[in-house]
Parts: structure tokens; C-alpha cells; sequence
């Protein structure tokens, strides 16, 4: 059941991640929802999980877009291990805590792809740019993803996939 | 060993496994990708088509009414100028034949609808379209509006497309500047045109740059930008856009413009593919005069 409801919900997400628009503001940066979903399942599911949903939602980044395969699969497997390694250490029923964490793995996640662009020559390196994606990502991921934690909270709760004010790592 | 490690291993072997594989295989995977998010991206697009055509009939009601009136007008118009057309057309037709000449070109256009813009991370100027293989899209295919030409074909599914936008950095075209027949290569500046996104103080909007322009010919404001048909990507005669400005490149060996583009790439949402760019690819040019031969000049 969690993989069923897992896999529905990454395809939405990445439905409504292309769907969205990419603001010029914020360096045509899309609302990285996929992302939100990678935090959600770090903070929230046990490391098996985690890793499954991270390298899925990699996969959908990346084949809906011109990026190599694989790139937003390694970069979301990273994230998601670091977070769950930090994970004992915050409150992940806390509202502030998937902002912060939200804001963060769009910082970083937006720079490793960069990264990795730039270097196999895939984008024209152009740093103001970057940035402008890196603050962009931040903001949109620090917005989206307190949205998708209550949002799947909730669903997974009412399928009994998460029971209710229970401590995260009891899965791991 | 426990079963998070067993995972890990699995997964890290399977990132490995994708980061390596060949292109078709990667290709594949998209296209399979795709044609799964497909209908979902095709029903949402529709119904948020639907409701902000409901705002805009709340906000304007007459708008539809005076939309109706300006495409009745336009249609009188374009018939009137097909019927004129279809004269010049015969002429052509009649003029080739005694020139013993064939058509070069058969064009046929398949009507596409967007249905995603600048795929799920925006780090390309790329549309998705609701259609694909099925409808006899083919990669490389090049796509226009009405206006002008807008991208090509860059990957195709069964039922979508991946176009990359001219104003990619990747997007290259061999173009003329109809007033002088100076020919150069216009390529994306990667930044996206739109009305209602304030980068002007950010950074300058150069939509698509002309480079390689001999250095000879004058270009002026507003000179028109087509494609040359050079490197058979792109049909020759596709209006690509307008001049902005043009000066000196700094080598001092050619000329560089700035290029408007002449469609509208923030608001698409209808667009043609160009499809059957070549049926008849044998033309039957006149007989030339043959050549001395190097045996002959010795």
C-alpha cells in the first residue's frame, strides 16, 4: 500500500511540477514538488523508503526533462541520506521544520544539478543565473513543502500508512 | 545484512546503471515517462484552459462576442488572399513546368496543443505538445505558429513531443536577412520572452542572437530574419524574427544582431509540426553545359 500510494503521488507531483509555471523572477525555476516529496519521505518513513521514493522521484525529474537520466536520481539520494542521518535531531511535526529543510534541499539540490549541467556541458554557465535559480528554488521549496507534508500526513494517515503523533524512526 | 543496506546497494548500482546507459535506452525511458504523465498532464491543462477561459468571459464578456467578429473579419480576408494566391500558384506551377523544374517541397502540418512548458525543472526553453509518433512526428521536425517558426523537435513518445524553443541555448538555425541575402547563425540566449516578468533590471532580455554576419552588408532595424534551408533542418523560408540591433563583433571579422523573435513564445499554445519535410528530394535542374575535363586541359 505505501509504494502504491507513494508511486500515485510522485506521478501527480510530477505532473504538477511540469504543469507549474517557471517563474522569470525566480530564474524560470519550476516548483520543485518532487523535492517537497523527497523531504517528506526523509523525515518522515523509514530509510528504505526514503531511498525508494527519492531515486523515483529522480527518475520522473529527469525523464521530463533534458537532463541525462540519473542526475536528479543521485543528487534527491543524497539529500534524502543526509536528512534522514539529521533527521533524530529535529521535529518533524513542527511546521517550521519542513521550511527549513524545504528552503535547504532547494539550495543544494539546485546547485549539485548545476553542478553537474555545467560541468558535462549540458547549460551555459552563467553564475548570476545559477544563483538566481539557487534563491529561487530555496523560496518555492520553503513554500511547497510544509503544503506537501500536511497534505500526505494526512492521506497516509487515512490509509493507515502513517499512525498518528508516532516517532519516525520506530521504521528504521 | 539488514534491509536499508540492501536497498542502498540496489539503488546506488541502479543510479550507476542510468548514469551509464546508452542514449536510445535513456530515450526510451523518457518517452515511456512521458506517455505515463500524458494523460494526466493533458487533463489538467485542459481544465485549467477551461477556468481561466471563465475568468476571462466574468472579467470580459464581450471579449468572446468581439474575438468571433475580429476571426470572421480575418477569415473573409485570408480567403479573399488564398483565391489570390491560388492564381500566383498556377502561374508558379506553369512557369516550373516549362522550366522542366518539380516541387521541392511538400509541406504538411500537424496541429499540436501545449500541454507542458520547460519540462519539470526549467533549465531548458522547452514546450511539451499532446502529440507524438502516432501522428507522424519525427525527431529534428521543425515547429512554427502562425507567426513564425518557434523550436524543433527534440524527442518524441507516442502521444507527446519535447520541443526545444529557439531561444535555447542548444537551438542553432542557418538564417538570411531577407533585405540583403547576408547569411548567419542565429542561436537562443536562453532567456525566456514574456510580458509580464520584470528582468529588464535584472538582466537584458537578447532573445536570440545573429552571429557570422559578413561584415559587408548593412543590416538595419527591423530587417527580416528567415531560415536559409542551409544544413536541412530547417525548411528555407521560415520566418524566424526582426532585427533589433546589429554592431561589430569584437574580433572585428563579422557583424552580430540581435533578433526579436517574430512568434510570441510566452503565450503558446496552439503550434504546427512541420511534417513530410521532404517527398521529392530529386530535382530535375536544367542540363548543364559539361565541363572540360582535367584530361582535356593537359
Amino acid at each position: 500500500m505505501t509504494y502504491i500510494i507513494m508511486t500515485l503521488l510522485l506521478i501527480l507531483a510530477a505532473t504538477f511540477q511540469t504543469l507549474s509555471p517557471a517563474y522569470g523572477i525566480l530564474g524560470q525555476v519550476k516548483i520543485p514538488i518532487l523535492l517537497a516529496f523527497v523531504v517528506y519521505y526523509s523525515l518522515n518513513r523509514n530509510t528504505a523508503t526514503m531511498l525508494i521514493a527519492a531515486f523515483m522521484a529522480g527518475i520522473l525529474q529527469d525523464a521530463l526533462s533534458l537532463s541525462p537520466l540519473g542526475y536528479s536520481s543521485s543528487i534527491f539520494l543524497f539529500i534524502g541520506w543526509l536528512m534522514s542521518r539529521y533527521r533524530g535531531l529535529v521535529m518533524a511535526d513542527s511546521f517550521i521544520t519542513p521550511v527549513i529543510f524545504g528552503a535547504g534541499t532547494g539550495i543544494v539540490a539546485t546547485l549539485m544539478h548545476a553542478l553537474l549541467l555545467v560541468h558535462n556541458n549540458l547549460i551555459n554557465f552563467n553564475p548570476f543565473w545559477i544563483l538566481l535559480r539557487m534563491l529561487g528554488s530555496g523560496f518555492l521549496c520553503a513554500l511547497i513543502t510544509p503544503v506537501v507534508f500536511m497534505l500526505t500526513k494526512t492521506l497516509d494517515r487515512s490509509v493507515g500508512n502513517l499512525e498518528t503523533k508516532e516517532n519516525p524512526c520506530e521504521f528504521c | 545484512m539488514s534491509n536499508n543496506r540492501i536497498a542502498v546497494v540496489i539503488l546506488l548500482l541502479a543510479v550507476v546503471i542510468l548514469l551509464n546507459l546508452p542514449l536510445p535506452a535513456s530515450m526510451r525511458i523518457k518517452a515511456g515517462a512521458h506517455n505515463t504523465v500524458a494523460p494526466f498532464q493533458n487533463t489538467m491543462s485542459a481544465v485549467t484552459h477551461t477556468v481561466g477561459k471563465v475568468f476571462s468571459s466574468i472579467r470580459n464578456p464581450n471579449r468572446n462576442l468581439n474575438d468571433k467578429k475580429d476571426m470572421l473579419t480575418e477569415i473573409a480576408e485570408l480567403k479573399l488572399k488564398l483565391k489570390e494566391n491560388k492564381l500566383f500558384e498556377d502561374e508558379n506551377i506553369a512557369l516550373r513546368k516549362l522550366i522542366n523544374f518539380k516541387n521541392r517541397q511538400k509541406v504538411a502540418l500537424v496541429l499540436c496543443e501545449v500541454i507542458s512548458r520547460h519540462g519539470a525543472n526549467g533549465w531548458w526553453r522547452t514546450i511539451t505538445v499532446n502529440r507524438g509518433s502516432d501522428d507522424g512526428i519525427t525527431k529534428g521536425a521543425a515547429v512554427i505558429t502562425t507567426d513564425g517558426l518557434i523550436g524543433r523537435i527534440y524527442a518524441v513518445s507516442k502521444n507527446t513531443s519535447t520541443i526545444t524553443l529557439i531561444t535555447d541555448y542548444s537551438c542553432n538555425i542557418s538564417c538570411v536577412i531577407t533585405r540583403t541575402k547576408a547569411f548567419g547563425i542565429v542561436q537562443g540566449k536562453g532567456i525566456a520572452i514574456s510580458d509580464n516578468v520584470p528582468l529588464d533590471m535584472l538582466c537584458p532580455i537578447n532573445p536570440l542572437g545573429m552571429d557570422y554576419i559578413s561584415k559587408n552588408d548593412s543590416i538595419k532595424h527591423n530587417d527580416l530574419v528567415i531560415t536559409s534551408g542551409l544544413g536541412e533542418i530547417f525548411p528555407a523560408g521560415l520566418i524566424v524574427g526582426h532585427v533589433i540591433k546589429a554592431e561589430l563583433d569584437r574580433s572585428g571579422l563579422y557583424q552580430r544582431a540581435t533578433i526579436m523573435p517574430a512568434a510570441n513564445l510566452s503565450e503558446l499554445r496552439y503550434i504546427f509540426v512541420i511534417k513530410n519535410k521532404k517527398e521529392e528530394t530529386k530535382t530535375a535542374l536544367p542540363k548543364l553545359p559539361s565541363l572540360p575535363t582535367m584530361e582535356g586541359l593537359f
